[in-house]
């Protein structure tokens, strides 16, 4: 601490407690409601204590407090008491009845049933609604209609101590920190701060274990060379033919077993009409007979992008409305997402089944910071090339 | 054996008092005077709809497997009989259709999420545009902004646990989001997931935070909250008798404990009525999450609307550059605009101190109309926030109105910046309109509709004085020139010297300072005499200038 520290109440800290005492002094009233009880405090066991109330001469005392209440001169008119007094029980007595009814509930109506239960779940329902509807209404009703409306007044005291107070309590903890040397120990202070600062390095690696490192397994969908398109709900493989003109269908790579294992492997293989595909430089062979792939997960936020329009063919998000136009290597039209659907280049073998060329060439689903343009399959074509 | 309950009562009390000396404690808390007003209570909601929401929680915790282990379901629901699903769909169905009070249970728990998220919004926008967050209670509006933020991600959490088609695409879009973020994004959302998404980690991990963590933290912060509250004691209107030194209401005991009691009761009773009949989240018929399929007009929860309308609107910026790639189009609207959004929430207390410079303790509250600016800046934010919302659901606009989606974009696009700032100059207006209707008031009384004919011919219109709760209220608005309140003994305020010249961020405050402060309506002149029929009071050549048109900036 600075010497030239000006507040610095080095006389408070010496003064004999008592007087210390009184200049904390903050609440005069209480402090000499505690005095006044103090004599009660030597008391030992409690069959010393007395009994007020039950001499002949004990009057309640108004309420002491620091609250001054003035019950307001009102009509109390009685025969309103008394209707409010039976409404009010009348409310306990529907809650009654509503518990009642929730009880019973379960004894007339079945949870197993042609409705599956939604009779039971109305019943138990109103029972409930009713049983705590009148409780609350017989609270509230108690309260305001046959209780006194009063205008309590209390003081608030000030949101801050006094300054002495707030003094002391300065100098206690600076007092303390000086006593540590905090701001002498030069050494202490940087070692202690860089040991607790380097302290919670460790969490890192003891949390190291909650998941593997992304890897390349954003870049793997599951397609691969010559692999089969099979329907992903009959797992079934697709042949030339299965689809109408205009049909689509989603698919994944044969013997994926679960959908979760490959997450972005959902992919859109739709049959457009004959001519309508305009195929990018270097895709001309991607598509066999106006039949394309493209991978299903949004590029945006990963939502299966479900929706296609066979009039205008386009693939639509239904989350956020993202719109892609397939014959056109299906290129973002509308919407947040940042750039088109990835296409899986197939091919038909001799049997007319569908089959993969590669896998994707650029990583499908959303964006991420460390996202590579090319996976290793595409990295392949792009050298071949 | 009788037990007289007078005698037993003061055993019970001197049985706790001999062991925790709580007399005075107690007697001080039975004395705790609380203001009436009903806007007072929408916190209150909030905490019966948490209370509510431990309840219910802990009854369906009882029945819930979080887990996504596949399995074939052979519940009492048929059409999904022999249906591939996870245990946690597979459970929820349990819980809906095969537990005894399990659906109303479940629908009730919802509906208190959706109400306690609201009541939170409501009750803040009453503590904003009452200024009730002004010295001394930042601290309190800075726990409750957590408390909103961190019942938002709660919510988010219990809507994602039954798996069902809906919750598992929300989980889905989190996990791109998480993505989304530069340098760490992939690596956080693999830790997260315990892998690539969806991995078999995360729903157990999910489940712990929404039963302990969250509701934890939350529990904590609530308890802060309220124990601040008591310790400062509630704001008031201003009214007859009401200063900034006092409290006037009714005490804890007994009318402030039944009234709470009874509205606590009847919160419940609301909630249970809506789990008993208006169905909520119906997960059987949106079917078990396939990371393939999704349905039409997918909405989240209310709560999250304005993150999903904004994800909808956002531009589809994406940058590669350097070998990384940055997608704007995720990052800015799902972390960026709420961070931003909350952290401005949060600090906006030392903002409005900031650019007013009043630094004074207030514990009696503005009536909105007394901050013309203060209102401005709630209706631009609301608006903002209400546009983003109606955003999330830009499909359902355009289906319901038979709107091109791309239109309705477009438009949502174009109205978050547009409409704002006229919805800033409207509050403002309307408030300053209010103000000046409010001296009228006070200079001439209320109009009766009676018009009179004077004998010399001329025609007054009788009017009435207003009442004195009516005139307290008015006469005490507080103006910004006006002292602090006294607090004491001298504060280290920056008092004099506030605003130094010079120097741009003085400047700058200085400018907001004056942007903030001077379009008030002048207070009216203590003592004014009011004659009741506004007869000769402000009109014709002798008219009072003061009764005009409010004060204004001269720069304008």
């Amino acid at each position: 601490m600075s010497s030239d520290e000006p507040r610095k109440p080095e006389d408070l800290g010496n003064q004999p407690p008592a007087a210390e005492e009184a200049r904390l002094r903050r609440r005069p009233v209480r402090r000499q409601q505690e005095t006044e009880r103090h004599p009660e405090a030597a008391r030992e066991t409690e069959s010393q204590r007395t009994r007020p109330w039950e001499e002949p001469e004990y009057t309640r005392p108004s309420h002491a407090s620091e609250v001054t209440s003035e019950p307001q001169a009102e009509q109390v008119d009685a025969a309103a008491m008394l209707r409010a007094e039976r409404a009010v029980t009348a409310m306990f007595l529907l809650s009654v009845l509503g518990t009642a009814l929730f009880c019973f509930g379960f004894v007339f109506f079945s949870l197993h049933n042609s409705n599956y239960g939604q009779t039971l779940n109305l019943v138990i329902g109103a029972g409930l609604t009713i049983s705590l509807f009148g409780l609350g209404a017989g609270f509230v009703m108690w309260a305001k209609k046959l209780m006194p409306h009063e205008d309590a007044v209390q003081e608030r005291e000030p949101m801050h101590s006094l300054e002495e107070e707030e003094l002391l309590t300065e100098e206690l903890f600076l007092k303390g920190a000086d006593e540590l040397g905090i701001p002498r120990r030069k050494l202490l202070r940087r070692t202690a701060l860089l040991a607790l600062g380097i302290f919670p390095i460790p969490i890192v690696f003891a949390l190291r274990d909650m998941g593997p490192l992304p890897g390349k397994k954003l870049y793997h969908s599951g397609w691969r060379k010559g692999v089969r398109l099979v329907d992903l709900d009959t797992q079934q493989p697709i042949k030339v033919g299965d689809l109408p003109v205009g049909g689509y269908a989603t698919v994944m790579p044969e013997g994926f077993g679960s959908v979760n294992e490959f997450p972005t492997g959902p992919t859109m293989l739709i049959r457009l009409p004959p001519g309508v595909n305009q195929p990018a430089k270097g895709r001309e062979d991607w598509a066999v007979g106006g039949h394309v792939a493209y991978n299903k997960i949004c590029t945006h936020a990963g939502c299966p992008v479900g929706l296609y329009e066979q009039q205008t063919h386009h693939l639509l998000c239904p989350c956020h409305q993202s719109t892609f136009d397939v014959p056109r290597a299906c290129k973002v039209i509308f919407g947040p997402a940042g750039h088109p659907l990835p296409q899986l280049p197939i091919y038909v073998d001799k049997d007319g089944y569908f089959r993969a060329q590669s896998d994707f060439h650029v990583p499908p689903g959303p964006s991420f910071f460390w996202r590579k343009s090319k996976t290793p399959a595409g990295e392949q074509e792009a050298k071949k090339a | 054996m009788s037990v007289n309950p007078e005698i037993a009562t003061r055993k019970t009390l001197r049985y706790v008092d001999d062991r925790l000396a709580s007399a005075s404690f107690l007697r001080r808390t039975f004395n705790k005077v609380f203001p009436d007003h009903w806007s007072f209570m929408l916190g209150e909601i909030a905490l019966y709809s948490f209370i509510i929401l431990i309840l219910t929680g802990t009854f369906l915790a009882f029945f819930f497997h979080a887990s996504t282990s596949e399995l074939v379901y052979n519940g009492s629901y048929v059409p999904l009989k022999g249906v591939e699903m996870s245990e946690a769909y597979a459970s929820t169905l349990h819980i809906s259709f095969d537990v005894r009070a399990g659906l109303l249970i479940r629908q009730i728990h919802h509906w208190a999420a959706l109400l306690f998220v609201a009541s939170i919004v409501v009750h803040l926008c009453r503590v904003f545009f009452t200024g009730a967050f002004r010295k001394p209670r930042e601290i309190n509006w800075v726990i409750g902004t957590a408390l909103l933020t961190l019942g938002i991600l709660e919510g988010f959490a219990g809507y994602s646990l039954p798996d069902d088609l809906l919750s598992g695409t929300g989980i889905r879009i989190g996990f791109s989001v998480l993505e989304s973020i530069p340098l760490v994004g992939e690596y956080a959302a693999f830790l997260l997931f315990g892998g690539n998404y969806p991995g078999q980690e995360f729903f157990p991990r999910l489940f712990i935070a929404h039963v302990f963590l969250l509701p934890g933290i939350i529990a904590g912060l609530i308890g802060a909250h309220l124990m601040i509250l008591w310790h400062q004691k509630h704001t008031d209107f201003p009214g007859p008798g009401k200063t900034e030194h006092n409290v006037i209401g009714s005490r804890l005991w007994p009318t402030y404990a039944l009234k709470g009691q009874g509205f606590f009761f009847l919160t419940f009773a609301v909630l249970a009525a809506l789990g008993a009949f208006f169905q909520i989240n119906p997960i059987w018929l949106w079917g078990p999450y396939k990371l393939s399929n999704v349905s039409m007009l997918a909405q989240p929860d209310w709560y999250m609307g304005f993150l999903e309308g904004a994800l909808r609107i956002f531009p589809n910026l994406e940058s590669q550059f350097l070998g990384v790639t940055i997608p704007w189009n995720v990052f800015l609207p799902s972390i960026v605009l709420p961070g931003l959004l909350f952290t401005l929430l949060g600090v906006y207390p030392w903002l409005e101190k900031w650019w007013t410079g009043d630094k004074g303790y207030h514990h009696v509250l503005d009536r909105p109309r007394d901050n013309p600016t203060r209102v401005g800046i709630g209706c631009m934010a609301l608006s903002f926030y209400v546009l983003l919302f109606a955003a999330g659901g830009n499909d359902a606009i355009a289906a319901t109105f038979s709107l091109s989606v791309n239109a309705v974009t477009w438009f949502f696009r174009g109205a978050v910046f547009i409409v704002p700032p006229i919805a800033f100059y409207f509050g403002k207006r309307i408030a300053l309109g209010l103000q000046h209707s409010d001296r009228e008031l006070l200079a001439h009384g209320k109009e009766t509709g009676i018009i009179r004919r004077l004998p010399s011919g001329e025609y007054i219109e009788i009017t009435t004085p207003i009442s004195d709760h009516a005139r307290a209220v008015i006469e005490r608005r507080p103006m910004i020139e006006e002292p602090a309140p006294d607090t004491g003994h001298p504060r280290p305020t920056r008092g004099s010297q506030a605003y130094p010249r010079g120097g741009m961020v003085a400047t700058a405050q200085r400018r907001l300072s004056d942007f903030f402060v001077e379009r008030r309506t002048r207070a009216l002149p203590p003592g004014r005499p009011t004659d009741g029929n506004g007869h000769g009071n402000g009109h014709g050549p002798n008219g009072d200038p003061d009764a005009g048109e409010p004060l204004r900036n001269p720069s304008e």
